[in-house]
């Protein structure tokens, strides 16, 4: 009770409710701005918190997470253009509704459904967290092992078109995540006698090459193309009538709710939760609806963006219960809480509890101003997408630098991060997705460490991995999850 | 007139930030120190060893010990090997402290590092955290006595928490030579948070802490078998010593202060006393408390004759593998190799569609790489030391401003805006609210 207090101190106070009305508006500005994500203003964002106060530092994190998977929305209705890969699924209804004369209407169904579905995943969030939080202490370092297994299954298998891309690009990610000190010897390995190298590849610059840099240069490959803004002009039509929220009450439960099942199930997020919330309201419509999406939907636009939105409760559940991130925002806030000396995890509740309510109650007033926010400045926001690309870039390449240089305050950060950013465009031009990378880059220690502890207690026995039940489950899990494509794809031969 | 304003608004700005810019670097004085002396944590802030040089930091800084402030500068990773190297290779002008505990010798004992303790001029050392070995509440074993027997009877059953290659690591090997014949099986577990986490789950049966950590995590259903110093703490009274009860172990571990090999001797004379009146301010006296650290000072001979010591305890004990362990590396390798081939494979015998070919004439490499090319010269400029932030910063931003708009004049203004506000306000918001160095 104590630390609920604290953390209402914390988020009431004029610097708190300042942090968020910051951190939503940047998150849903970057959100807005195609090629520019929310992974990247998070990234870039965690070393000037590195100065500040825990709390206050994830008001402003968890504030921009709520602003920029709501923020791609309004690019991808208007421009057709997902501002955020979370909103891809938006711009199949959007675009079409706001191409026929209702940009005000197709905005509104798509602001309201975020809310809504931050809303209940929030719920979720709350009510689940401090079970689940109890319950990991029985999970042993095998359980844990096998969890992990199945993130990188499940980013490969259902994340990406190929699977054989997937995995390249996940065990390319534990590679990197190699170098330094040995957990089982204590020795330094592959670290090709540079000392620099004996902490390992540091998150930061790794996730920062990999999606701010390469991102940037595929902008400037770009930076010819015309871009034209459909004007919003009402903006009354922008909220829900009585008859909206009875027609769409189902479609808002049932999209939630899968957005937030998605978040929850660790390496996967916003842009698989809305694409398997718009595909289920697909298959569930009557077949009048079923004629319309692709048209402009609503049904479909609803689906999209209660489902995206309700990945980032969903996704915050393992990130503060197990200390395993549900997608790559929260493997950057993982390393974030790390970097503040938290481990977050089981003790978080016991050690920390006014963290753990802060990363709660921002996410719910961040999700409140956002709606608000939203409502009356998406006609500005909308002009962002024009924004000079020859101002911008010079200038986030900047960010990039200075970003990466203060972590440990050294050179080889910098080249770390520009090397990773020829990879990520190296990656992008022969179509190996980067999402698998970056959680192999991140799940990897975790797994590595979990598995040389259960070896070191079992004297060398992998047994342990189908005895107990827990990993069990998860190994079959895995199992079924690589099995199914493989034989889809041998059907149809 | 809304642009005119904005113009002005920004010119105002950058004002601001060139005035605020001016002012670092001036004060000058006679003697050491002319400048803000740097303390090198090897860890991330929050952590132990950064959160107790912090309290030094306040206590010399509030009650003005020394005419110039300390700055923590933390260089996490590789086993603190990171940070303790820069500091060896940093100038001996005593402007540069390393603020690092035993894990100076302990990465020397297992071979994390080539060098240890010899390759410092040690300050002082100062807070004495002590070690204490936990069971949890439902365990077992009431007392260490039963535990070591155990360990005797049942050698390597016993699954005992450390963090290899860390002064606890050596806590429990010590421990172990106590009885002969007594094994565990010894588990790393990273971190405190994570001991204490398997420890609770029942993932193991034993393990070491600190005493600090033991008063945090003692309401959540742990108990101490024994506590690893010579005498009993005041803080935790009803907890016996190992020795009491027949297994001699002393671990407890200090904050040591390094200098660089060949500082001058005067300086070093000059920061040991400072720290001494530090650690003897009633702020590090209250803190240490809270703590659980005893504020404990050593210098001079009795600091070389401890160090002398440890190294030699540490380097005797054998931190062998007692395990299999798969070789992880060789595992990703392969599987990179099969996916590699895989896709390789696809590529080389599979079609490339019409759409793929299409896009790839409107995209503009050499605007892309253009850019990159200059950013690589600005990253070096600055890695290199010749040009400072700030300009370098100025003139990437024009030249890449520039080259992307095709040199428009209309848009000079907006491109020299930009550079100065990014430069200067970068350089403000890091240097001076975040206390965040820049190159």
């Amino acid at each position: 009770m104590e630390a609920i207090t604290t953390a209402s101190v914390y988020l009431f106070s004029v610097q708190g409710l300042f942090l968020i009305v910051i951190g939503t508006a940047l998150g849903i500005t970057m959100g807005a701005i195609p090629g520019l994500t929310g992974a990247m203003l998070i990234a870039l964002t965690l070393p000037l918190t590195f100065g500040m106060d825990p709390v206050n530092a994830f008001i402003l994190l968890i504030s921009m997470y709520v602003g920029a998977v709501s923020g791609g929305l309004i690019t991808a209705t208007l421009l057709r253009m997902p501002g955020t890969p979370a909103s891809i699924m938006t711009t199949l209804d959007g675009y079409p509704m706001a191409r026929s004369g209702k940009p005000g209407r197709a905005l509104g169904l798509g602001i309201t459904a975020s809310f809504v579905g931050g809303c209940i995943s929030w719920l979720f969030l709350i009510s689940l967290s401090a079970p689940i939080a109890k319950y990991s202490t029985k999970l042993g370092p095998f359980d844990f092992f096998s969890l992990v297994l199945l993130a990188l299954v499940l980013i490969a298998s259902i994340g990406g078109k190929s699977i054989s891309r997937s995995f390249f690009s996940a065990l390319l990610g534990v590679f990197a995540s190699l170098p330094g000190i040995d957990k089982a010897t204590g020795n330094l390995r592959l670290t090709f006698g540079m000392e620099e190298l004996n902490g390992g590849l540091k998150l930061l610059p790794v996730l920062i090459g990999m999606f701010a840099i390469s991102q940037i240069i595929l902008d400037l490959c770009r930076i010819g193309e015309t871009i034209t803004v459909i004007p919003v002009k009402r903006k009354r039509e922008m909220l829900f009538k009585v008859k909206d929220w009875k027609d769409q009450a189902l479609n808002l439960i049932r999209s939630s709710v899968i957005g937030t099942w998605i978040g929850i199930l660790p390496g996967i997020g916003a842009n698989i939760g809305s694409v398997t919330a718009y595909s289920a309201a697909k298959s569930m419509a009557t077949p009048e609806e079923k004629e319309q999406f692709g048209k402009g939907s609503e049904i479909g636009i609803v689906a999209a963006e209660s489902a995206n939105n309700a990945t980032i409760g969903g996704s915050l559940i393992p990130l503060i219960s197990l200390g395993i991130p549900g997608s790559v925002i929260d493997a950057i806030l993982l390393g974030g809480l790390l970097i503040h000396g938290l481990q977050p995890g089981p003790l978080l509740f016991q050690q920390n509890p006014e963290m753990v309510y802060t990363i709660m109650g921002s996410m719910i007033v961040a999700n409140v101003f956002m709606f608000f926010f939203m409502v009356f400045a998406v006609r500005y926001l909308a002009r962002l997408a024009s924004v000079p690309r020859s101002l911008l870039m010079p200038v986030i390449l900047v960010f990039c630098i200075v970003g990466s240089f203060a972590l440990s305050t050294r050179m080889f950060d910098v080249w770390t991060m520009l090397f990773f950013g020829l990879l990520g465009f190296a990656f992008e031009r022969i179509k190996i997705p980067l999402a698998p990378f970056v959680i192999g880059f991140i799940l990897a220690p975790i797994a590595e460490e979990n598995l040389l502890m259960g070896l070191m207690a079992s004297n060398g026995s992998y047994l342990p991995i189908i005895q107990r039940p827990v990993s069990l489950i998860f190994v079959v899990s895995s199992i079924v999850l690589l099995a199914i494509p493989l034989y889809k794809r041998y059907r149809s031969r | 007139m809304l642009k005119v304003a904005g113009h002005v608004l920004i010119g105002l700005l950058i004002l601001l930030a060139g005035f605020q810019y001016s002012k670092i670097g001036s004060g000058s004085g006679e003697g050491f120190p002319q400048r803000p002396v740097r303390v090198v944590v090897p860890f991330n802030p929050g952590g132990g060893t950064d959160t107790y040089a912090r309290i030094l930091q306040k206590a010399i800084k509030d009650h003005n010990l020394m005419p110039q402030p300390l700055v923590i500068v933390n260089k996490p990773g590789g086993g603190a090997t990171i940070g303790s190297n820069y500091v060896k290779d940093a100038r001996n002008d005593g402007y540069t402290l390393l603020c690092l505990h035993e894990a100076l010798m302990t990465s020397k004992a297992t071979g994390q590092s080539m060098y240890g303790a010899e390759a410092f001029e040690a300050v002082a050392a100062t807070g004495e955290m002590g070690q204490v070995v936990l069971v949890a509440n439902d365990s077992r074993f009431a007392t260490l006595n039963e535990l070591m027997e155990t360990a005797k009877a049942e050698p390597e059953t016993l699954k005992f928490g450390v963090n290899l290659g860390t002064p606890t690591h050596f806590s429990g090997i010590q421990l172990e030579t106590t009885l002969p014949g007594a094994r565990f099986r010894l588990v790393t577990t990273g971190g405190g948070a994570n001991r204490l986490a398997a420890l609770m789950g029942g993932h193991l049966d034993a393990a070491i802490f600190s005493v600090g950590e033991l008063i945090r995590f003692r309401d959540n259903g742990l108990r101490a078998l024994a506590y690893l110093g010579e005498n009993r703490l005041d803080a935790i009274p009803e907890i016996p010593t190992a020795k009491e009860l027949g297994y001699p172990v002393f671990s407890s571990n200090l904050q040591y202060w390094w200098l660089p090999k060949g500082t001058d001797p005067e300086i070093l004379d000059y920061m040991a006393s400072v720290l001494k009146q530090a650690m003897e301010t009633d702020y590090v006296l209250e803190r240490s408390k809270e703590l659980e650290i005893l504020p404990r000072t050593i210098l001079g001979d009795e600091l070389a004759e401890r160090i002398e010591s440890k190294t030699k305890l540490f380097s005797l004990m054998k931190t062998e593998q007692r395990v299999d362990l798969p070789d992880v590396t060789a595992w990703t390798i392969a599987g990179i190799c099969v996916f590699g081939a895989m896709i390789l494979g696809k590529f080389v015998f599979g079609k490339r569609s019409a759409s793929e070919k299409a896009t790839e004439g409107r995209m503009r490499y050499d605007l892309a790489f253009g850019t990159l090319g200059m950013c690589l010269v600005y990253v070096l400029l600055m890695g290199l030391g010749v040009l400072s932030f700030v300009w370098a910063t100025i003139a990437f931003i024009v030249a890449s401003g520039l080259y992307l708009t095709s040199c428009d004049k209309r848009k000079l203004v907006y491109v020299l805006e930009v550079a100065l506000v990014m430069s200067l306000g970068l350089h403000y918001v890091f240097t001076v609210l975040f206390a965040i160095q820049l190159p």
